[in-house]
């Protein structure tokens, strides 16, 4: 494989995962928001 | 005083989740904007590969500094308005903004060492991105050691103003400084010859607005995060003053 | 009572309060004295080195010893409760800050008085020739850093890490001044006139008019409880 190829695949790997994480960071935070509307 | 009251009663997160759309439309962006920096954009003459960094470099300092002229606004509207929520904004694009200052550096300090090969040089530009990142740490540190509430948000948004106006005083003592020790022209700060080749353009845009869409969904979800976190804080002050201690009642 | 005359007391009092004890200016002095000798042997400058070297240990010098008289002169009102009295001025707030500012300029004024001859004489050479670009260099780049330093320095002395905090606060916010000090200095000491460091002067003057009015702008947000 082309070396500049595995650096886009890892490039991708890596942006993936934090975006993943970021989308899971908000998803929590919408939880927290919903349940504090709940008791207000 | 600031109050709590405007966060008290949060403005909850109702119909589409903008937030989760900025970041979904960031992503999809930045990973074309890899695949235009690694595969799309052509070879730098004089660097050869090493070159490609840029794509992250220029955009990262690029959402660093944008970062800190929110950081400006918002800190004279706190100041202005005493408003928490300009607080918070402050604080969140705060923390935004060191973690792509810090990218923005390392890109760069690596990108040096690939063009000159040193892992740093006292380039104005690089030095100034330097500067920046000091003065957002210690805004962090204002935050955390800087007393009650209220008073390190003040703090920290005097901070916000003075640095933000600092930053171009900053750059322009190094540029002249720098010109008693010019660096090697060899390979100028952008590392081209003769300018932007137009698919690095095209590259650098898409990654530049890549950059700029995720911090604007890093910005809402952490300021939305800390909203949500004063209106748990106050909240529990509430509950436990209303379960009444006796040391509270005398007070009220 | 006019805003001139109230700043005139404000200063004052500073003053008189220092020259009682001297404590401050003592500190600085000597502190000034201990760091240039630290420099001597840390980088035993030949004759030639030392013009080079001198610019950059004055400044350095100079940052530090001003976060001394910074610092000390809002933690003596703080620790004895007169931050109160203080903030019941019937003046504008900001006049506290043009006060204080006076009063710290007066005082690293006088320690550069005395450090910079001292420091001449130690490394052997002579600065009468460039007295007076010197002068003006130094008191530009003082008023720089007390502008930022008073702002600074009333902010930190209510944290718990008042005495390091005031450094790490200032001293990102007044490399201009350190930058262009230094250059500026190098540059008539190698023989230039003051033309040839005029980049470095128009950017001590901005520097000194941005942050001496937004300073005083700003000072109330700093000062009020």
């Amino acid at each position: 494989m082309n070396p500049l190829t595995a650096m886009f695949i890892g490039f991708a790997i890596v942006w993936g995962g934090l975006f993943a994480y970021v989308l899971r960071l908000n998803r929590i935070g919408r939880t927290i928001e919903r349940q504090l509307r709940r008791e207000q | 005083m600031a109050s709590y009251a405007d966060t008290e009663t949060l403005e909850l997160p109702r119909g589409f989740d903008w937030r989760a759309g900025l970041t979904w439309l960031g992503g999809l962006l930045a990973v074309l904007g890899m695949y235009m920096a690694v595969l799309y954009a052509p070879t730098e003459r004089t660097m050869s590969h090493a070159q490609r960094i840029f794509y992250v470099h220029v955009p990262a300092a690029w959402v660093g500094f944008l970062a800190f002229g929110v950081v400006f606004v918002c800190s004279i509207g706190f100041l202005w308005t005493r408003r928490r929520s300009f607080d918070l904004a402050a604080h969140a694009s705060t923390e935004i903004g060191v973690v792509f200052t810090t990218l923005a550096i390392v890109s760069g300090s690596v990108w040096g060492r690939a063009a000159w090969g040193t892992w740093w040089t006292w380039d104005p530009r690089l030095t100034t991105t330097f500067m920046l990142w000091f003065i957002y740490v210690v805004s962090l540190m204002v935050r955390a050691y800087g007393g009650p509430g209220s008073q390190s948000g003040r703090f920290a948004a005097v901070l916000g103003i003075v640095g933000f106006l600092d930053i171009p005083l900053i750059h322009l003592s190094v540029v002249w400084w720098r010109s008693l020790h010019p660096l090697p022209v060899v390979v100028r700060s952008e590392g081209f010859g003769s300018g932007l080749h137009p698919a690095m353009l095209q590259a650098l845009l898409v990654n530049v607005a890549a950059f700029t869409l995720l911090y604007v969904a890093l910005f809402g979800i952490r300021r939305a995060q800390m909203a949500a976190a004063d209106a748990l804080a106050a909240r529990r002050e509430e509950q436990r003053i209303r379960e009444g201690t006796l040391a509270r009642e005398g007070t009220r | 009572m006019s805003a001139l005359t109230a700043v005139r007391h404000l200063v004052w009092k500073d003053l008189v309060l220092e020259w009682r004890g001297r404590e401050i200016l003592t500190a600085m002095v000597v502190f000034s004295m201990l760091v240039a000798v630290v420099f001597n042997f840390a980088f035993s400058p030949s004759p030639a080195d030392a013009v080079r070297l001198l610019p950059g240990m004055l400044w350095v010098t100079l940052a530090f010893a001003s976060t001394l008289g910074l610092s000390r002169s809002f933690v003596l009102e703080h620790d004895h409760g007169a931050i109160e009295a203080l903030r019941l001025f019937p003046f504008d707030p900001s006049l506290i800050y043009v006060g204080k500012l006076l009063a710290n300029l007066l005082y690293l004024l006088a320690v550069e008085l005395l450090v910079l001859p001292a420091l001449a004489a130690i490394a052997g050479i002579s600065l009468l020739g460039s007295a007076a670009p010197l002068a003006l260099i130094l008191v530009l780049g003082s008023i720089g850093l007390v502008a930022v330093g008073t702002i600074f320095s009333a902010m930190s002395v209510n944290t718990r890490i008042r005495e390091v905090l005031l450094p790490v606060l200032m001293f990102p916010l007044a490399t201009p001044v350190l930058i262009s000090g230094v250059r500026a200095m190098l540059g008539v000491l190698a023989g230039g006139s003051l033309s040839a460091v005029m980049p470095g002067l128009r950017i001590l003057i901005v520097f000194d008019v941005v942050f001496l009015v937004v300073g005083y702008v700003i000072f109330e947000f700093v000062l009020e409880e």
